[in-house]
């Protein structure tokens, strides 16, 4: 195989901005964890339906997918803010494997649902066709689009939180919720809004990839998993922190498909989530001790 | 009158914890709740605050029935909570830590005005303003947890064992600290163990005992009160 | 008949569903098997659900409840490899119409496969790309295989493979294997191809990962003389409907396309017409081995000596029936069991996708038109 620079830019770069759309997956579901302290598998349930809904409003032909992504956003802010009020204050008080049995059947739920209303029919939203062309690199525009805006929306995100009040505010309840409560901040509210962004981010993330990946029920399983693992060793420190375990995750993948094989490149990185768990268990689980 | 609680009562699932506790705070005073462990200080500041639910009795702050209301609610109303073992945000900065004690829209707005004066009463964090809380000694942690308070810009401060945990000079200074806010004309409750600094500091106590109040009275007589020597102080 | 008509090869069962009863009826229509006094045949119906408990549970009731003479069946190769073992134990001679090459590979005596299957459509592909190399001049260096890793695409790497170094004129410089579940975008991939310079890529693919490694060789103007896939992605309706001209040029060997319908003899015509006319969908390539299944085992009740399992067997090991003279037989060119008992009257296609459309290019005599060798570079295409 002949390495060229071309050929490892080509890696790079893709990587890089396929590995930011995951890192916008992994930041929504990160942001529930630390602030409801609910391992939300339904979250890739949420980028699943974003897609669908992504591409029916683009199927009536009117808008486009970036100006059905922005329609899409807000409904999905309010549906977050509802499934918090219905459901998942419900289950706060739950035990962990709980919340585990409960997202993972809503994502269940979700995905069957997906199967009922659309098939297992394959789609595509059809591609602008342009590229981005330089030193042999070839990227096509919606993925340099989408990972641009992922990028984009995890650094405004995390500006969000670290200096609006209401960043400042949902930071605060994530960390000592007992505290929150105590010094009079409406943690309830400040959860709504942390889910409800949430839900959001996972219509942004699906709206970008539905771009320019095949769409299908089943995909929420394998967004799930990859959110998880990206959340698991990025250590769920910061928002920045899943972003960037995204990137880390695209461009492992990229490389490994180049020098190994795509297979298992894609193995090599779900066995990443038990080397991490080994290595550092509290990367997920050891911070509510920790506080 | 700015707090009126008549027959208080809380239920920790089957076990009452407060059987009727009534106290009656006015504008400007600085009260004292006294008592030994698991007399149920805690739990009167608590259930207050709207943190624990009440099983009976009425509250009225400001002339107004508030005893269902949520701790966000009565925060936004003015009372504002010190919690017991500084409850801070310890992967958020000092500043950060004090800016979330602005709880309501109108507090927001006068925050830097409203810093400067805390900075002022806790010229120490002048120069931590940008480290996490979690880092800081104790002594730190409980000026920012009394300065997030002051933040909120109350009408009722309840403080919780504010000297807890902390070496003797440090407990002077942060007494020395409640004088002055209660100078400025903060409505100040206390819970404390060191018996010496809250009689110094407020002009009445209401002495707890197994979930009820067992005394009452200024400071003064407090002081001379055999019955709480013998019981709270081991005297 | 035993099939799955739920789970996830109950389109294949569906297709089955409709095309055995054609065969059955028309007998029946006809006076039935004439050689055992116009006995009437009866089709007796089991889903296995895609689940291969049910599979061997439901068979075995049809042998045991039912009394069945003969098995027709599975329509789906997980199923077909467990039934095999049932009737194979009750010495029920069955006829199955799945294409995993491996099914055949075990020496069952009882167990007939009337499908082309997967060495047949992996072999044609690589001796068409021989051919068209020595038609056209245009010498093939490098060659590499791209299979999905399940059963399908990994069974049909192993088959290229084979194929590739049975041939020996070809250097294989990579075998890439993906999980096509977790394939995001797929210029990783065409990538590690384009960094090896080859020329012809063996593919075997699901619709989904298909489009998307399509999409990105156009992208990285990965220009190939043929991408040639055994079934797989091409065939499916979502392939063209999604990559639109994008698709052009691929090569897919299969045993059945419906742009074959005109090139058909007239019994083999009217039936196509029936079934579309009944069912009101085209036949796909699971009908077609169906119905060449059913005429098989008619074939064989026919010529049984009596109305028993060991007759028929004996019946069955003989059939001999062509393309053109049975009008149930649309899979050219008849059935007819080699020594593993595979139909080697049926013959892999080799298609090429021509404006969006699947076009027959191989065999000469089925062929619609002719194939484009080597396919224009994307830089050239309108």
């Amino acid at each position: 195989m002949e390495l060229t620079p071309a050929v490892i830019g080509q890696m790079l770069v893709t990587g890089v901005l396929v590995g930011s759309i995951y890192g916008a997956v992994a930041m929504g579901f990160s942001l529930i964890f630390g602030v409801v302290r609910i391992v939300n598998f339904a979250h890739a349930g949420g980028v699943v339906w974003a897609m669908y809904a992504v591409f029916l409003v683009t199927s009536g032909g009117v808008l486009g997918p970036y100006l059905a992504t922005a329609l899409v956003i807000p409904v999905f802010f309010g549906l977050g803010y509802l499934l918090q009020r219905a459901l998942m204050v419900r289950i706060a008080d739950m035990t962990e494997e709980m919340h585990i049995v409960f997202t993972f059947g809503l994502l269940l739920v979700l995905t069957y649902l997906a199967q009922f209303a659309f098939g297992h029919d394959v789609r595509f939203l059809a591609s602008s066709e342009r590229h981005l062309a330089f030193g042999g690199i070839v990227v096509q525009r919606e993925i340099l689009v989408g990972g641009g805006v992922a990028a984009l929306s995890a650094l405004g995100l995390h500006v969000a939180l670290a200096r609006t009040w209401l960043g400042k505010a949902i930071r605060a309840s994530a960390d000592n919720r007992r505290g929150a409560v105590l010094i009079g901040l409406d943690v309830r509210a400040l959860q709504r809004v942390a889910v409800a962004v949430s839900v959001a981010s996972a219509a942004l993330a699906g709206g970008l990839l539905a771009t320019f990946t095949t769409l299908y029920p089943l995909r929420a399983f394998e967004l799930a998993i990859l959110a998880f693992l990206i959340v698991v060793l990025s250590g769920i420190r910061s928002l920045l922190g899943s972003f960037g375990g995204g990137v880390i995750v695209g461009v492992l993948e990229g490389a490994g498909t180049l020098l190994l094989s795509p297979s298992l490149a894609q193995l090599g990185i779900h066995a990443l989530i038990f080397a991490a768990l080994l290595i550092r268990p509290e990367g997920l689980w050891g911070r509510k001790e920790a506080v | 009158m700015l707090l009126r609680v008549r027959d208080l009562q809380v239920h920790y699932g089957p076990f009452q914890a407060l059987f009727g506790v009534s106290l009656e705070i006015d504008e400007g005073e600085a009260v004292c709740l006294l008592g030994g462990n698991g007399a149920g200080k805690t739990t009167t500041l608590r259930a207050l605050m709207g943190a624990l639910p009440i099983s009976g009795g009425t509250v009225e702050l400001l002339g107004q029935r508030v005893e269902h209301r949520a701790s966000h609610e009565l925060a936004a109303m003015g009372m504002i909570h010190v919690p017991e073992g500084r409850e801070l945000f310890p992967s958020l900065t000092v500043l950060e830590n004090l800016e979330l004690g602005c709880v309501t829209p109108g507090t927001r707005r006068r925050s830097a005005e409203t810093l400067a004066v805390v900075l002022d009463l806790f010229p120490a964090l002048r120069g931590r303003r940008r480290q996490l809380a979690g880092t800081l000694s104790g002594g730190e942690q409980q000026m920012v947890a009394i300065g997030r308070g002051l933040m909120g810009r109350p009408k009722l401060l309840m403080l919780d064992e504010p000297s807890l945990g902390l070496a003797p000079v440090l407990v002077d200074a942060v007494f020395a600290t409640l004088e002055r806010i209660k100078a400025e004309g903060t409505t100040i409750v206390v819970v404390e163990q060191h018996i010496h600094h809250a009689l110094r500091v407020c002009g009445r106590g209401y002495v707890l005992e197994g979930g009820r109040i067992a005394q009452e009275g200024s400071t003064a007589d407090l002081g001379r009160s055999d019955r709480l020597r013998a019981a709270y102080l081991g005297m | 008949m035993v099939v799955g008509l739920t789970g996830a090869a109950a389109d294949y069962g569906r297709d089955a569903l409709r095309a055995f009863p054609l065969v059955v009826d028309r007998v029946n229509r006809e006076g039935g098997i004439k050689a055992h006094g116009g006995a009437t045949v009866k089709l007796h119906v089991a889903d296995h659900q895609t689940d291969l408990r049910v599979t061997s549970s439901e068979t075995e009731r049809l042998i045991t409840r039912n009394n069945v003479l003969g098995i027709l069946g599975w329509a789906a190769s997980g199923s077909a490899r467990v039934g095999s073992e049932v009737t194979e134990r009750y010495q029920v001679p069955a006829i199955d119409t799945s294409v995993d090459y491996k099914l055949t590979e075990r020496g069952l005596k009882y167990f007939y496969r009337a499908a082309v299957h997967t060495r047949q459509t992996c072999d044609l592909g690589v001796q068409f790309v021989a051919d068209m190399e020595k038609a056209t001049g245009k010498a093939v260096k490098r060659v590499a295989i791209l299979h999905e890793d399940l059963a399908y695409g990994t069974g049909a790497g192993d088959l290229y493979k084979a194929a590739i170094e049975r041939l020996g004129r070809w250097q294989l410089v990579d075998r890439v294997a993906y999980t096509a579940a977790k394939l995001t975008e797929a210029t990783g991939i065409v990538n590690k191809l384009k960094a090896q310079n080859v020329e012809v890529v063996f593919q075997a693919s699901y619709p989904a990962d298909g489009i998307l490694i399509q999409r990105a060789m156009k992208q990285l103007r990965l220009n190939l003389f043929a991408n040639v896939h055994p079934a797989g992605a091409p065939p499916n309706t979502q392939y063209v409907a999604n990559l639109k001209d994008d698709a052009n040029y691929v090569y897919t060997a299969l045993g059945w396309t419906a742009s074959m319908f005109e090139k058909l003899p007239p019994g083999a015509r009217a039936t196509v017409e029936q079934y579309r006319k009944v069912h009101g969908v085209d036949v796909q390539d699971q009908a077609g081995y169906s119905l060449s299944a059913a005429a098989a085992m008619v074939d064989a009740l026919g010529r049984a000596r009596s109305l028993d399992r060991a007759a028929l067997w004996e019946a069955v090991k003989t059939v001999d029936i062509s393309f053109g003279k049975d009008p149930s037989i649309i899979i050219p060119y008849g059935v007819k069991w080699d020594e593993k008992h595979d139909n080697a009257k049926a013959q892999a296609i080799m298609t090429q996708i021509s404006d969006q459309k699947l076009v027959v290019v191989y065999p000469k005599d089925l062929a619609q038109k002719n194939p484009v060798f080597p396919a224009p570079k994307w830089e050239e295409r309108a």
